[in-house]
Order: C-alpha cells, then structure tokens, then sequence
C-alpha cells in the first residue's frame, strides 16, 4: 500500500488535467480489470464483474488534486494564478510548485499583501524568467496549471505527511481493494474521478452512465487537529463511516451495512458527522433515479494544505472495510 | 375534524428526518398502500403511488411533496445523559431551548432542548443569540444507558403532537411538508374514482432539506409530462417587510411565478381557480423557490412545473402555524387541475412516451 501511495501521490493530477494519474491507476489495475476506459470527461472506469451481475455497485475516489492555474504573466516575467479548488493561500505561499510540463516555480504572495488579505489571486509564481517572453518560451502561458511539489514524509510510527492525499489516498484504497478483494459480490466499478475539488462534477456523468444500485465514495475528512473544537474524527481510531457532510446524508442502509462488516472483520471504525465539505457520493446519490449511496472517508489532518497527514493504520482499516463490502455487498433482509 | 388535518395529523406522527425517511417508508406503506393501483420507493428512500387512466396513452400528472422534515444528528453522547446535536437542514437554532424532540436510537425515546433559567444568566445573556453549539438535549439516562440506545449519527426530530387553536388554526412540527402531502391526498379524495384521462403519480420525495435529491430522482424515474409541485411559503406576519403581505395566511394557496415554473401552467391555473371559486394568492419568487421546482424542472428533459405553497408561519420549529382553510384550498386546486388538464391543456403532453407506463 505505501508504494501505491507514494506512486500516486507523486503524479500531477490539478482538477482539469487528471491524465497523468488515470494512466497510471489504469495501469496498476490492468491484471485484475474485466474492462476498464476513460470516459470523455477524464474518469477512469474499471469493472471487476461480480457473483451477481444483475446489481451494480460504484466506488468512486477522486484523482484530482486543487492547484493553480495561470491568469496572465507580467512584463517582468512574474505569473499571476487563480485557485482551482479550495486552495488555502497562506498554507500555500512560500512553496516550490511544479507545472504540468516539469517546469519548477516557487509561490510567493504579491509584496505588500498582508496576511489576512492573503487569497489566491494574490500569488505569484517566480519560475525565474526574465521577462514575458522568456516565461512563455518555456511554455507557460494562461490557462497552465500547476500545483506545489509533490511531497511524501514519514513523521513517525506510522503516521505520514504529503502534499494532496486528497484524494489520491481514497485512490490508493479503491485500487487496493481493487486489487486484492475476492470475486466481488456485484458487477463493481471502480471509478476514479475527476473535477471533484470545483463542485463534485466528474462523478456524476460516470453515474448516469453506470446507473449503480449501490455507491461508495472513498475521500478524506477532518480529523483533530491542535487548538480546534470537538474533533470529526480522530487520527488512528480507524475507518471512518460518513453519516453527513453538507452535501449529502447518507442512506442507514450503508451506514448500517457497514458497522456490521466492520464489526464481523474486526476492523477498527468511528462515524463521522461532518459539517461542512462535500463529497462525490452526492453526485452518485442523485444521478438518474438515485442509488443507495454512502462513504468511507480517511481521517486526515490539515486538509488542503502541502502538508496533509494521516495514519497508515486508518488507511488499512478502510482499505479492510471497502474489500468487506466489495466481497459482502449488502446482506438480503 | 376537517378531513386534511386529520390527514395530516396520521402524516407528521410518522418520523423521516432528512436522511432517515426509509424509517417512514413502511408505515407509510400500510396508510397509503389503499390509495393506489401501484406504490414503490426508490434507491433514494422517496415514496411514490400511481393511479392509472383507463385512457390509453393517458399523460402522467405527478404530484409532489416532500417527505422529509428538518431535524438534528447527533454528534456526541456526554456526561450526565446530554446529547450533542448537528443541524440537518436550516433549523431555527434561536428558538430550539426547551423544544422537545424524538431521538430515533435503538428504540425512540423523548427528549428536550436543555434552557437555562434566566435565574443563571450572566447580565445580558438573553440577549445573546443561541445556536446549535450552546445547547444539548437532555434525556434523562445517563450516559452508560444512553450509549446503548443512541450512537454518533442518530437522527433526531421534532416531537410531534399536533393541535387545534380553533376550528381553523392548526399547530405542529413539520408540516413542512407534510400538510401539502395531505392536500395532495385529499385532492386525490375529492377525485373519487372519476378517471380524469390523466395517470396520477404522487411522489413523497426524501432529501428536499438536503438538495431536492429525492424530487430529482423520483420525478426521474416517474417521467411525467407535467407536474404540480407544493411546498409551504411564508405567511406575513405582524414586522414583516410590506413585500410580504402577497401570503397572508387563511388567504388562500399561494400560486407562485417563478422562472422555475411554466408559465403557461400557472396562468391557466390561475384562471381555472378563479372560474372555480377557489381563493389563490399569486406571488412573484424571481430566483429560485427554494423548493423541489427547482429539481423537477429540470429533471430529464424538462418538466412543465406548476408550483403552489400553503403559508406558513414559524417555519422549521417544533409549532409550524397554518391556516387550514389555505389547505383546502390547495386541495381543492388541485383536484381542479387534474379534472380539467386533459381537455384544456392537452399542448402540455407527450402523446404517451412517458416511460414507466
């Protein structure tokens, strides 16, 4: 698991331009996949075909990471961006960002922008360009993306930091359960997403297109982090079952189904209410005449920041607990 | 006892917090199954009937209310029996201290808002406004006994036991919106069993406080050619800006020109209520409705939508105030849409592709 998580984390996948990532996803999978293609969005979509082929399940993790994209470049050779997704302009500033051709910056705030007044409109990426000209001949020009160097760190025991687990972890555990679960209880798609961070868009033409029974997405949630409220969840206490967030509520059905199969594996699990944020299991919930939709979601802190962390032991949980349904699917009562 | 209160009365007992509707799916089941030829649920825990026209080809008129109430989730179970609570759709908050609730855990057990007595309060700490994250609901256990009944993520409503003011003023939770589902219903009554030359599906959509999902879905799955959607809307009240004396409860049904309706709809529904003596008030919603039009519309290829409300005061608390008389008149429209739309708005239908008959 953590040569897939650190594969993945390392391929440039901006909201936009996710191709990088889903070739390699599709490469990862090609052993186990009975079809696997990229739909005209950008979503990968792989079958694993189940015991019972008259039902439909979906997993949907999303490839795409937030990042910049260039709105023009000045006279002196400096490159103004805009935000694609929720891009945190403090946590951002002061980086190396890389852009879709190799090209390496650093991300500064315009001089003289205080702190509070910081957002992402106000950076600017210095690729070291001399001019105008000389940028573009390096290839940057408007409409470029780009978005901080990847990075992967262990802190310690099994806890790591990286720039955009999200949500290239709930990648990491689709594909492994992908890749290790038994024969599937249903015909199972394996979908990797794309545009999720600008308003979960890519999951729902794959959903029309799948028309699933059941839906799980796998993404990030906030877990506690120092000087906040009441904690969503908590690093290390295991997988975490979604309740809510604000886009969604999930169906009891899943919920229920799967603090069952937790239970029967003995894998370590907590729930999580969350208030804010969104998900892709929305877009599958309300995609043609709907679908029995739920989530399991990594605990991570600090998210959309350079320096998301998580805890492997949670990410083996869910991992377990996704394989536990994708074999088990939901029980006939 | 006016026949849509009591509708509505067996109607708001039933629980279906936004994301806990399947709970009310079964009763729901018993109490409407007699009124159909058909009735199902879907993936997204709506309910649904259908009445069919003996007519071939007949178009399908759908009629929607929604099923779902607003409510809370719990977040965490403390010390001293107390439960932590999350919003699920836009509750009231300011005026929850001391409103009684429905936990829906291992089994349904009572609860209340906790208040502090103004005894306790620090000076000027009535002034303050209360939200979600200042208060609990007591429930009497302790802790132990209530971890075994109730966990992170049980869904939490409105008690509800609805009254009479008078004759005509009725008090309850969650007539939003279930007091249009029961004008629906007994529009449904009124028909008898006239075959209008229409199929009649009604949708009790989940989701609406959370997106208008389940409409979206059901209206999906149903495909009707045109469909008359009713939420409640806002009554003036005594303060309230001038703009809103368009809904004044008792009044009338509120008949809403929205650019998420059809015009076309709402002008003859209009006129037809006029011809029929039925009281409506017209009101201009220039954005969005905020209500399930906004899904159905746009719902496969589009759906003509005509959209009438029931006002409303105290909306999203634990004693929603409505007009009865409004209700009927709802009802009453109703029933006159469906006993006229075949002959005099035939241009509205698709001439029977309508995919599920």
């Amino acid at each position: 698991m953590l040569n897939l998580m650190k594969q993945f984390t390392s391929a440039f996948s901006v909201t936009g331009w996710e191709r990088p990532l889903a070739g390699l996803i599709q490469q990862t999978l090609a052993p186990v996949a009975d079809e696997s293609f990229i739909d005209p969005l950008g979503n990968l979509l792989v079958l694993r075909k189940g015991k019972d082929s008259s039902r439909k399940l979906m997993i949907a993790s999303h490839m795409d990471e937030i990042g910049f994209v260039v709105t023009s470049v000045d006279e002196s050779g400096f490159i103004h961006v805009s935000n694609v997704g929720g891009i945190h302009a403090v946590a951002s500033s002061f980086h190396r960002v890389r852009f879709r051709n190799g090209v390496i910056g650093v991300i500064v705030p315009e001089s003289g922008v205080k702190a509070a007044d910081l957002n992402a409109n106000k950076l600017v990426v210095d690729i070291g360009a001399s001019d105008r000209k000389s940028a573009e001949k390096r290839g940057i020009r408007v409409g470029e993306l780009c978005a901080v160097m990847p990075m992967l760190q262990r802190l310690s025991g099994s806890r790591y930091a990286a720039k955009a687990f999200d949500d290239r972890i709930g990648c990491v555990v689709s594909a492994y359960a992908a890749l290790h679960a038994d024969t599937p209880a249903y015909d199972t798609w394996f979908v990797f997403t794309v545009q999720e961070e600008v308003g979960c868009r890519g999951a729902k033409p794959a959903a029309f297109r799948i028309s699933p029974d059941y839906a799980l997405a796998l993404d990030v949630t906030t877990a506690d982090e120092c000087g906040g409220k009441a904690p969503v969840t908590r690093l290390g206490d295991g997988a975490a079952i979604k309740i809510k967030d604000s886009s969604v509520l999930c169906a009891p059905e899943i919920v229920d189904r799967l603090t069952e199969l937790a239970k029967a594996r003995k894998v370590k699990y907590q729930y999580e209410v969350l208030t804010a944020g969104g998900t892709d299991t929305s877009s599958m919930q309300m995609a043609g005449i709907g679908c029995i939709a739920g989530c399991i979601s990594i605990p991570t802190r600090y998210i959309h920041s350079p320096v998301e962390t998580l805890d492997m032991k949670d990410l083996k949980a869910c991992a377990d607990l996704l394989t536990a349904f994708v074999e088990e699917g939901i029980s006939e009562t | 006892m006016d026949r849509i209160y009591e509708i509505a009365k067996a109607l708001v007992a039933l629980p279906g917090v936004s994301g806990d509707e399947q709970r009310a799916l079964p009763e729901l089941q018993t109490l409407l199954g007699g009124w159909f030829d058909e009735t199902g649920r879907t993936p997204v825990s709506s309910f649904y009937g259908i009445r069919r026209s003996k007519q071939p080809n007949a178009p399908t008129v759908l009629l929607d209310a929604h099923l779902d109430t607003v409510g809370f989730v719990v977040t965490r179970i403390c010390d001293g029996g107390f439960l932590k609570v999350a919003p699920i759709g836009r509750v009231a908050e300011k005026n929850l201290s001391a409103s009684e609730v429905w936990i829906y855990g291992e089994q349904t057990i009572p609860g209340v808002f906790a208040s502090k007595p103004p005894h306790l309060q620090a000076p000027g700490e009535s002034e303050k406004k209360l939200s979600l994250s200042d208060l609990s609901i007591d429930t009497g256990f302790s802790k132990e006994k209530l971890e075994e009944l109730v966990k992170v993520g049980t869904y939490v409503g409105f008690k509800a036991e609805p009254e009479l003011l008078n004759e005509r003023i009725a008090v309850s939770p969650s007539f939003d919106d279930r007091l249009c589902a029961a004008a629906h219903l007994r529009a449904l009554e009124l028909l008898g069993d006239e075959d209008v030359g229409v199929n009649i599906a009604f949708q009790f959509s989940a989701r609406e406080e959370q997106g208008y999902k389940g409409a979206m879905t059901t209206a999906y799955r149903i495909d009707p050619d045109i469909a008359i959607v009713m939420d409640v809307g806002h009554a003036y009240v005594p303060g309230a800006p001038e703009r809103r004396k368009t809904a004044i409860a008792g009044k009338g049904c509120l008949l809403s020109y929205s650019p998420q309706t059809s015009r076309r709809l709402t002008v003859w529904t209009e006129a037809l209520a006029k011809r029929e003596n039925i009281p409506v008030q017209p009101i201009a919603e220039p954005g969005r409705t905020g209500t399930n039009s906004n899904a159905v519309q746009t719902t496969r290829n589009g759906i003509p939508v005509c959209l009438l409300s029931i006002p409303l005061k105290n909306m999203h608390t634990a004693n929603e105030v409505a007009d009865l008389r409004d209700a009927r008149a709802a009802a009453d429209l109703v029933a006159a849409i469906l006993r006229n739309i075949a002959k005099e708005q035939e241009g509205l239908f698709r001439h029977g592709n309508s995919s599920v008959f």
